[in-house]
């Protein structure tokens, strides 16, 4: 299937997911999702806590598999694929932001951004387009800083960075601002938008802050599992 | 990824950091251990060699083919020659039996022969070198028997020799204490002229050989390809059962410590790669949503696991290098020579210790980590998904038994120490259960230490097994080495025996008897009776029956019977029931004995003792204590039924060393009964016991050392989930102080548990190991279970408290920040 092809970047049919309690009893925690959400557009997801935005996530991406209905990925369905089939979908394709930053507290910032590009092992430097990739977050100068070293704010960034280091077709951000100060939250979201912009990334992005949340092109709110 | 970035980002994390001390200190343990042990059996086992006067001798009662020689020869060995046979000595009237050995110049090839000018009992070394063709030396009961001093001509067959000098010690005197001539060494050049050597005389001739290992190998198996009819070899297993007991006994002790070594370190290494493999979940979830399949994150970290654990390998493989030099060095004085150097295979063994121990104990957690399921990457909390029964099974058992086997390449012992530490495991964890489940009852309305003890659930009982285990080590160690040393030089008390009194006719017992109390001596006095073994269930056996050189000698010669009322104290009764009172029928036996001919209580047994046949049905079977330096038998009659057959008595004295007179005395008014002096024998052993004593107690000393240092390396682990901990209770308003009382009553208790746990099962372990192991007798010390407690909740106690005391210092914020980093 050719790019051209694929109009919608994700899109969901009839997805549930649904889990067991010790006590056997079923719980539902997404109900009938149906949606369809076009490259190169930017997605608010919100909702409660609890209200199963992040689960939404989680399957969106792929990192688990609903309990019926089909997602496709870039135009993929991942209905019949194991977890490495699904891993294989997301190398090089897609990006993830998240709340706690989640860097490699044994890896430099520059190591942190190479990772991505020495896992998809077909890029001729990683290191170069590491460092560029530093420089466009402008942080440069802590290249070999350790997470530990590093600010909330500039955590954040290299992990932007690590993001869409590879252009992804999509980038995941869940709570992206979560853990920030008002000021660095403005930074980081001011950031976002514009890497996802030159890079023509899909940003599928889960808040409970609803003025990010109206920065995006279409917002979804999640309400008891469903989409309201 | 290059190994020097592989290596630089997985020491950036602290597990491995701590992997790789651990590893450290094991591969440090073990090669140390190893290092040192190698050496210290190389010299025990020179040591003993010099009791055989040469690595390898092959004896026959004709002339050895010499090309046996030229053999020896192209293989690189040194050799000599000896001829031994029996003559008569004479001055003038006097004559006296004596076993005459002519020597080749270069005899003995191991170990030294001691004479002196004068009759005293203390030799100096001396080279067979200086023994001049015309001279002979021999030993002092010769000089004794002939009334004569050295010096003195006397004649042995056609030729007169001059008796230059008395001689005090041979290295090869050790492997016949039942030798009764008086030995006299006379240079192999001048045997021709004595006319003694006809064809068909009753000699016994031998080649000696002695080179390194390898050379000794060779020329072994060659040798055992060649012998003719009536030809056999000699080797150190051979030798004086009296050595060989000891040298076993030191082996095995060296190897059960470094064994324990092992273990204590697999302690470490298992509670470290447990915590690794929880922290890294989230990382784990991190590389899945950049699209990373789980081989390439195996590939990941075993890669970092590999180069860990090599270069663990190698720094500790070096360390305990120059650790046993060191060892080595200063025990030299009290050694009074060098050890000789060591081989590759510790090293070897250090390499594959390392890697062993990573894969085994790393596989099963890193399995379960690839399997992260990537959704956790938006869970605070890393789930608690390792029970510790799955962590303890599959691999990390097959790694640990490896390990044991690698160690002590020796069935037996492995699996008695693998069986007995699973044992422990699971009893540990089954009474930590229970105990914590007391204290959560008694806890309810108590104070917050004890509540929050009875809350930390797995992790308190994870450390009650691994603390106790390595106090258990520790413990069973101590006892064994201390029971070992005592029992050990215990078994040749300060006067043990140093004469053996042999041919004592039955006429003259009364008069011997009253002499000898009459100088305050009071031997036991045991019949001796030659009995060629021929028949065995009623079927008769011939040497040729028997493909073990052992079993065909022991049909060649004729066996020592005895006969006694009261079982010998060196001696243990492991099967059937002891004579009775004037009993005149069964035979007790030997275990080797019962084992080399296959035989069952209520088999029968024939001798035949200078022309009759006396057949009895085996009722006993003994262990021998052989390093005990009394009479010892292979097989004893029934107290009553040997009364009628030709015999003569046996016994062994102690003659304090200034008393010159007593012996020759004795021998004067019994001319027939010989006297042999073995105090060159006995000194001979102690002085290996001391040797060996001293390796043991070095190796303790450090295994004991890496205990210590591993029980901070368990502490360690566990010190991010405090952190957290620490850093909540100071939050919520805990002062230093109630903190600092609830980690000391915490670790205090944890400690005294596992020592509480670990001493009881030291001490029936010790004994199981005492008397299945090594061959001693059971005995009950309570006072391990004390040292057990008093041990585990003082060294717990204050490793946890400076474990963690640094946190204590921290303010909360700083606390969580680093946790979260």
């Amino acid at each position: 299937m050719s790019e051209k092809e694929i109009s919608y970047a994700i899109e969901t049919i009839n997805m549930a997911k649904k889990i067991q309690l010790k006590n056997n009893q079923p719980l539902s925690i997404l109900d009938d999702i149906t949606l369809q959400i076009p490259q190169g557009s930017s997605v608010a997801i919100t909702g409660a806590s609890g209200s199963g935005k992040t689960t939404l996530l989680g399957l969106l991406a792929g990192l688990d598999a609903p309990s019926s209905g089909d997602i496709k990925l870039l135009g993929q369905s991942m209905l019949n694929l194991d977890e490495d089939q699904r891993a294989a979908l997301r190398l090089g394709q897609v990006g993830f932001v998240f709340q706690s930053f989640h860097l490699m507290n044994n890896l430099s910032a520059l190591e942190n951004i190479m990772l991505p590009l020495e896992l998809e092992q077909m890029h001729k430097d990683p290191r170069a387009m590491a460092k560029e990739a530093l420089e466009q977050v402008g942080l440069s100068e802590r290249a070999g800083h350790l997470p530990t070293q590093l600010s909330g704010g500039e955590q954040q960034r290299v992990a932007l960075a690590r993001a869409f280091v590879n252009k992804p077709k999509i980038l995941f951000a869940d709570e992206p601002t979560g853990n920030l100060d008002q000021a660095t939250s403005n930074e980081i979201e001011k950031l976002l938008f514009q890497l996802q912009q030159n890079n023509k990334s899909t940003l599928v992005l889960v808040t409970h802050d609803e003025a990010l949340a109206e920065q995006c092109q279409i917002h979804h709110r999640i309400v008891a599992g469903k989409l309201a | 990824m290059s190994f020097l970035k592989t290596w630089r980002q997985a020491w950036r994390i602290a597990e491995m950091r701590l992997l790789f001390l651990a590893l450290v200190i094991s591969v440090t343990a073990v090669t140390s251990v190893n290092f040192f042990t190698d050496r210290t059996e190389r010299l025990m086992t020179m040591q003993a060699t010099k009791l055989l006067g040469a690595d390898v001798i092959v004896r026959s009662s004709r002339p050895l083919d010499k090309a046996y020689l030229s053999q020896a020869e192209t293989l690189g060995l040194s050799q000599a020659e000896m001829i031994s046979f029996r003559s008569m000595v004479s001055v003038g009237e006097s004559l006296k039996l004596a076993q005459v050995k002519a020597v080749s110049p270069n005899y003995p090839l191991r170990g030294n022969i001691e004479t002196n000018t004068t009759l005293q009992r203390v030799g100096k070394k001396d080279s067979i070198s200086e023994l001049k063709p015309g001279q002979v030396w021999a030993a002092p009961s010769l000089f004794t028997s002939l009334n004569i001093q050295p010096s003195s001509e006397v004649r042995i067959g056609r030729s007169l020799f001059e008796l230059s000098k008395a001689l005090i010690k041979t290295p090869d005197q050790g492997s016949n204490v039942f030798q009764f001539a008086p030995p006299v060494l006379m240079p192999l050049a001048d045997l021709p002229q004595t006319g003694l050597l006809t064809p068909g005389s009753r000699a016994s001739f031998s080649f000696l050989f002695a080179g390194d290992e390898s050379q000794v190998i060779a020329m072994r198996d060659w040798l055992k390809g060649q012998l003719k009819t009536g030809e056999r070899l000699e080797t150190l297993n051979d030798g004086a059962p009296a050595v060989n007991t000891a040298l076993q006994r030191a082996q095995r002790f060296l190897n059960t410590a470094a064994l324990l070594s092992v273990i204590l370190a697999g302690a470490a290494i298992a509670l470290t790669s447990y915590s690794f493999s929880l922290h890294e979940t989230h990382t784990v979830a991190v590389l899945k949503t950049m699209g990373a399949s789980r081989r390439k994150i195996l590939y990941r970290y075993l890669g970092q696991l590999f180069i860990t654990s090599s270069a663990a390998a190698l720094l500790g493989i070096f360390i305990g290098f120059l650790i046993q030099g060191a060892v080595a060095y200063f025990l030299r004085d009290m050694l009074q020579q060098d050890l000789p150097s060591t081989s590759i295979f510790p090293a070897i063994t250090g390499l594959l210790t390392a890697w062993i121990m990573v894969l085994s104990f790393s596989t099963p957690q890193l399995l379960q980590l690839v399997n992260t399921a990537p959704v956790q990457i938006f869970q605070r909390q890393s789930a608690g998904r390792n029970s510790l029964w799955k962590f303890l099974l599959g691999t990390i058992l097959v790694g640990i038994f490896a390990l044991m086997w690698m160690q002590t390449r020796d069935l037996k012992l492995s699996l008695f120490i693998f069986i007995g530490v699973l044992a422990a495991v699971i009893v540990f964890w089954l009474v930590a259960t229970l105990l914590l489940w007391l204290l959560k009852r008694i806890s309810k309305n108590s104070q917050y230490t004890l509540r929050s003890l009875s809350n930390a659930g797995q992790r308190l009982q994870l450390l009650i097994v691994v603390f106790g285990i390595g106090l258990f080590s520790l413990l069973l160690l101590t006892a064994l080495q201390t029971d070992l040393l005592d029992r050990w030089q215990n078994s040749i008390p300060e006067k043990a025996p140093n004469h053996f009194l042999i041919n004592i006719q039955p006429t003259e017992v009364t008069e011997l008897k009253n002499y000898l109390s009459s100088n305050d001596i009071n031997p036991e006095l045991y019949p001796l009776i030659r009995g060629r073994l021929v028949e065995i269930k009623g079927k008769p056996v011939t040497p040729d029956d028997y493909e073990s050189p052992r079993s065909k000698r022991l049909l060649q010669r004729e066996f020592n019977l005895s006969s006694v009322k009261e079982l010998p104290e060196a001696n243990i009764m492991l099967e059937g029931e002891w004579f009775k009172e004037e009993g005149e029928t069964g035979f007790s036996v030997e275990e080797s004995v019962m084992e080399r001919f296959a035989l069952k209580l209520g088999d029968t047994l024939t001798f035949d003792i200078a022309g009759q046949k006396a057949t009895q049905t085996i009722t006993s079977v003994r262990r021998v204590n052989w390093d005990n330096l009394t009479p010892n038998f292979f097989v004893l009659a029934a107290p009553g039924s040997m009364s009628k057959l030709p015999q003569t008595l046996i016994t062994s004295l102690y003659v304090p060393p200034e008393d010159t007179k007593l012996i020759p005395q004795l021998v004067k008014q019994h001319p027939s009964v010989s006297a042999i002096d073995i105090t060159a024998i006995m000194m001979q052993i102690k002085d290996l016991i001391s040797k060996a004593a001293l390796a043991i107690q070095a190796i303790f000393g450090f295994t004991l050392i890496s205990g210590i240092i591993v029980l901070f390396a368990a502490l360690q682990s566990q010190r991010a989930e405090r952190r957290r901990e620490l850093a909540i209770l100071k939050t919520i308003g805990a002062s230093r102080k109630q903190l600092k009382k609830t980690i000391l009553t915490e670790f205090a208790l944890v400690g005294g548990i596992a020592g509480l746990l670990a001493g009881t099962f030291a001490m029936l372990a010790s004994n199981i190991a005492a008397y299945s192991l090594f061959d001693l007798q059971p005995t009950f010390n309570f006072f391990l279970i004390f040292i057990g407690v008093g041990s585990g909740a003082v060294l717990v106690g204050i490793a946890g408290y400076i474990n963690l005391r640094p946190l204590l210092q921290v303010a909360p914020a700083m606390l969580f920040q680093e946790h979260e980093a």
